[in-house]
């Protein structure tokens, strides 16, 4: 007398999934161990449903994503951590990660880490007197004159590395 | 006349790039980057370059000159780099979908499709996107063969009155890039061709597509007869080719449906990691870095939020697969995000070096021994290529290291975008 066992393992079908929802491997195994033989067959070849969908079924998402609600343009999002108290009054403090966009354009009133003086410092941009500024958001600090607006000279051309798109702190 | 066109996005000095994202105060001064264990020059800076340190210089040798040029010397940054190429080919994966990413630092683009009088303009905003986006210089050369490409794209890079894009689509420009291109720096055609070419009287590119066909054939061979056909616009190399390794080894594909099941994304990996170590192997060399990347369907929504690479270091330079398929399936794990339906994975290799300066405990004195591993490597290659591989994926137990051989890397730049506490500062 021979005792079969039947173990069956869902596969990824090769095909379209409309026309082959699953395959089913069956092995056979026999108790003489010498004609094991395994059989691949396909046991449905359309697609089975069975019982009421579940209502939640259209509700089922995953986690809340935070890079998905932070990042937008991911290959062009870098995170930077604040070193200095120059924009405590725009709520920006020491240890703070800021969130940075280098695809957004930089215009005045934004929030930009720019390259100065070999580093790299998050200010304010603002146009005053025709010239772009970067402004600290703490009195101690002056502002930093950059370059005059002329025609076709962006900011980002010479001294804006990107915008912050957001902050993040943890308390 | 302008027939299909690839294009050969290729950044330059990539490494020394990568070194200049988050230090502009580097802007301007000379950067080497050194090999794993700070062995030799692999990347140059265009300040470098013409201080004359040749690539590939033992460290040792060049370092007087590299302190009286006042060089900026860095240990290689695989992280950093890893992700900064990434977010390159993102770009380009953006842009469009015929993209094969050939190294680190290279792709192609089938532009196939492109109307040809909007190319260069395209290529030129192509161009300003990466450099606006990820701060890496690229230059980019378009032709109509692979191997035209890329002499384009060095052309792009040698010659700054073409704004970085060069695209040979006639006779003359195409003979004249040709004739200012070394038959060396041919794709193709090896350091030895190279030497007997010019012993020949075969000096550049150009000499060496006016020789006879047949002769080249009969000289050079099969694959000589390709480069022949490239360079004179007829599209030999039609797979993706397989040249010598030089900073990393890649193994990807396109899949021919979405795939969204981590399971499935597993095996697509593990048999990626198997190709590229078994390349690796081939090439006598070891990999100390692995890197996965993923590529989401481009026309889902979020599709580019969606991209994404992460990277793995193993404690040593390994070319063995089941090491190198941990590590990868391990980076994937990172990489991975739930209900995003993928078009494209891959795993490159990096940090790469010649497998007989690892250290001991991957170095076999034994010639019978190291047959005996390749054996095994072999068996378990096989067992891990069936259908069932990754499941009952076969592992060999963590490897100790002996020792205390430690990577020297004494002048690594912080790893600033794959690690919390190697951020870049801002005052």
């Amino acid at each position: 007398m021979s005792n079969h066992t039947t173990t069956i393992k869902k596969q990824c079908s090769s095909n379209s999934p409309a026309d082959v929802d699953a395959v089913f491997s069956v092995n056979a195994i026999s108790n003489q161990g010498a004609d094991d033989t395994t059989t691949r067959v396909a046991v449905f070849s359309s697609t089975v449903r069975a019982g009421f969908p579940s209502p939640a079924e259209d509700y089922i998402e995953g986690m809340l994503d935070l890079n998905e609600h932070l990042i937008s343009h991911p290959a062009a999002t870098f995170i930077v951590r604040v070193a200095g108290d120059s924009m405590v009054g725009a709520g920006i403090y020491p240890n703070d990660l800021l969130v940075v966009d280098r695809s957004i354009r930089p215009a005045p009133g934004r929030i930009v880490i720019a390259m100065v003086a070999g580093g790299l410092t998050v200010k304010r941009l603002e146009i005053k007197n025709k010239r772009w500024r970067l402004v600290a958001a703490n009195p101690d600090y002056p502002p930093i004159e950059i370059s005059p607006i002329a025609d076709g000279v962006e900011p980002e051309d010479c001294t804006i590395w990107g915008v912050v798109s957001s902050t993040i702190r943890k308390f | 006349m302008i027939g299909k066109m690839f294009a050969l996005v290729d950044c330059n000095n990539f490494y020394a790039s990568c070194e200049r994202v988050f230090r502009p105060d580097l802007e301007g001064v000379p950067i080497v980057v050194l090999s794993n264990n700070d062995g030799c020059v692999i990347a140059r800076s265009n300040e470098v370059k013409a201080l004359g340190v040749p690539m590939g210089a033992p460290y040792f040798k060049v370092k007087d000159m590299l302190n009286a040029g006042g060089v900026k010397i860095f240990s290689s940054n695989y992280a950093l780099y890893g992700d900064m190429s990434g977010r390159v080919m993102t770009i380009l994966y953006s842009f469009s979908p015929e993209v094969e990413i050939y190294s680190i630092d290279e792709a192609f683009i089938d532009l196939d499709g492109f109307a040809p009088n909007v190319i260069i303009a395209q290529m030129n905003a192509l161009r300003a996107n990466i450099k606006k986006w990820t701060s890496i210089p690229v230059s980019i050369g378009i032709g109509p063969t692979k191997t035209l490409a890329k002499i384009a794209a060095e052309r792009a890079k040698k010659d700054l009155s073409l704004g970085g894009v060069c695209m040979l689509d006639g006779k003359t420009q195409t003979h004249s890039a040709l004739n200012l291109t070394p038959v060396g720096d041919v794709w193709g055609i090896g350091r030895a061709w190279n030497k007997r070419l010019n012993a020949g009287g075969i000096i550049t590119a150009l000499d060496f597509a006016n020789q006879p066909m047949q002769l080249v054939r009969k000289k050079i061979g099969v694959s000589g007869a390709r480069t022949w056909l490239e360079l004179n616009g007829t599209r030999a190399f039609v797979i993706e080719m397989q040249p010598g390794i030089r900073k990393s080894c890649i193994s990807s594909r396109s899949f021919s449906k979405n795939v969204t099941v981590l399971d499935e994304l597993k095996e697509a990996i593990a048999t990626f990691a198997a190709r590229a170590s078994e390349r690796l192997r081939g090439e006598r060399m070891a990999a100390g870095t692995i890197s996965v990347f993923l590529l989401a369907n481009r026309f889902d929504e979020n599709s580019i939020a969606a991209n994404s690479s992460a990277t793995v270091t193993l404690d040593n330079p390994s070319a063995n697969t089941v090491e190198i398929t941990q590590g990868a399936l391990a980076a994937l794990a990172k990489a991975y995000k739930k209900g995003i339906a993928y078009k494209k994975a891959g795993v490159s290799l990096l940090e790469l070096s010649p497998m007989h300066s690892l250290q001991p405990s991957l170095f076999s004195a034994a010639p019978d021994k190291e047959n005996r591993a390749h054996n095994l490597q072999i068996a378990i290659d096989k067992i891990n290529s069936s259908p069932r591989a990754v499941r009952d994926m076969v592992h060999i137990g963590a490897r100790k290291q002996k020792g205390n051989w430690h990577m020297r890397q004494d002048m690594r730049s912080p790893r600033y975008t794959t690690s919390w506490r190697e951020l870049p500062r801002v005052t």
